[in-house]
C-alpha cells in the first residue's frame, strides 16, 4: 500500500499523483484555480478528504524523518490556510504513513515537534514562511 | 510518498577529495581518527580520558543526499536528538551547522582539536531542533543543505570504554 494524493477540481476533472501508465504528476502541477478539494488515498482507500472553499488554499508537504538507527519515517501534513481580516487561520492534520494514524493542529507552531512551519512556493498562492501572521 | 532516497551521510577525509559514507542506517562512532567506524568495542582510537581539562573526539560532518531524482522541493531541513544524554557521566556532545566541509583534526588515539562554536547536541529536541541551512528544487542525485558538525566532550569524570549509543535525527520537508 502506498499513499498518494488526487487534485479534485471544481469543474469535475481530477488530477492524480499517479497516472495509469506510472508516470507522476508533481505537486507544483495541482491548479489552485480551481482546487475544490485534496484527497488522500493509500491504495484503494479513501483517507482523508480536505474541502478547499473559496479564499482557502491548499497545504499539502511530506515531512521525513531519518536517523543514524535505520529510522526512515514518513508522514503526510495536509490541510488549508485562510486569511481572514489580516490574520492568517490554518487547519492541519499529519498522517503517519506507517499505521495511518493522525493528528490535528489548529496552526503552524514553532515550539511544537510536528506542525512545524514551514516554507511555502510562489505557486502555492501564499509565498512566505508559514506561522506567521 | 516516502522521500526514501533521501540518505544521511558522514564526510570524512582531505575537503575536495572526501570520503562520503552513507549512515542512515548504521552506527558511526566519536574516536580520534577522521574516517567512518562501526566498532563496538574499543579500537585504539578511542578519547584519552584527561588528567586535567576536556578531551574530544574528532568532530563529525553530516549531511542529507538525495540518492535519485525527482520533481519538486526539499526544505525546511532540521536536526535534533532525543535530548537526553545517555553517553554517561563526564561525556557529553555539542553540535552546530556549517556551510562547508573541513576535515576533522587532532591527535589520534588522545584528542581531536576542539570545534569551534557549537551548542550542547541534546539542547537541540524535535520541539527545538537546529536548523540547517539549504533546500533544493527538483533534486538530482545530490547533495541537501549545509553541515551538521558534532563532537563528543570526555571530561575527567569519564569512565573508560565504549558509551551507548545515541539516536541523530534529520527532519525535512518535500512537496509531494
Amino acid at each position: 500500500m502506498s499513499y498518494a494524493w488526487k487534485a479534485v477540481y471544481n469543474d469535475g476533472t481530477e488530477l492524480n499523483k499517479y497516472n495509469p501508465d506510472g508516470t507522476k504528476n508533481a505537486y507544483r502541477d495541482i491548479d489552485r484555480e480551481k482546487l475544490q478539494s485534496i484527497e488522500i488515498w493509500n491504495g484503494d482507500a479513501l483517507i482523508m478528504r480536505t474541502h478547499i472553499g473559496d479564499n482557502q488554499r491548499l497545504i499539502l508537504r511530506g515531512v521525513e524523518l531519518i536517523n543514524n538507527k535505520g529510522a526512515h519515517n514518513s508522514f503526510i501534513l495536509v490541510g488549508k490556510q485562510e486569511t481572514i481580516n489580516g490574520k492568517n487561520y490554518q487547519g492541519l492534520c499529519l498522517i503517519n504513513e506507517s499505521d495511518g494514524s493522525m493528528e490535528f493542529g489548529g496552526k503552524f507552531d514553532k515550539n511544537h515537534p510536528w506542525f512545524r512551519p514551514i516554507t511555502t512556493f510562489e505557486y502555492e498562492g501564499w509565498h512566505e514562511k508559514s506561522g506567521t501572521e | 510518498m516516502a522521500l526514501a532516497n533521501l540518505k544521511i551521510r558522514r564526510w570524512t577525509g582531505t575537503a575536495g577529495s572526501e570520503t562520503k559514507t552513507d549512515i542512515t542506517s548504521i552506527n558511526t562512532r566519536h574516536t580520534t581518527k577522521d574516517t567512518h567506524s562501526t566498532n563496538t568495542t574499543a579500537t585504539g582510537d578511542g578519547i584519552l580520558v584527561p588528567s586535567a581539562g576536556t578531551n574530544y573526539s574528532y568532530k563529525h560532518s553530516y549531511r542529507l543526499y538525495y540518492d535519485g531524482s525527482d520533481t519538486g522541493q526539499i526544505s525546511d531541513i532540521e536536526w535534533y536528538t532525543d535530548g537526553s544524554n545517555g553517553l554517561g557521566t563526564g561525556i557529553g556532545m555539542n553540535a552546530k551547522t556549517v556551510a562547508s566541509y573541513s576535515q576533522a583534526t587532532g591527535t589520534e588515539g588522545e584528542s581531536g582539536d576542539e570545534m569551534t562554536g557549537g551548542a550542547d547536541a541534546f539542547s537541540y529536541t524535535s520541539a527545538s531542533p537546529l536548523s540547517v541551512t539549504g533546500s533544493v528544487t527538483d533534486p538530482n542525485t545530490e547533495d541537501v543543505g549545509n553541515f551538521v558538525e558534532t563532537q563528543a566532550t570526555v571530561g575527567t569524570t569519564a569512565s573508560a570504554g565504549v558509551t551507548s549509543t545515541e539516536t541523530l535525527t534529520f527532519r525535512v520537508t518535500h512537496t509531494i
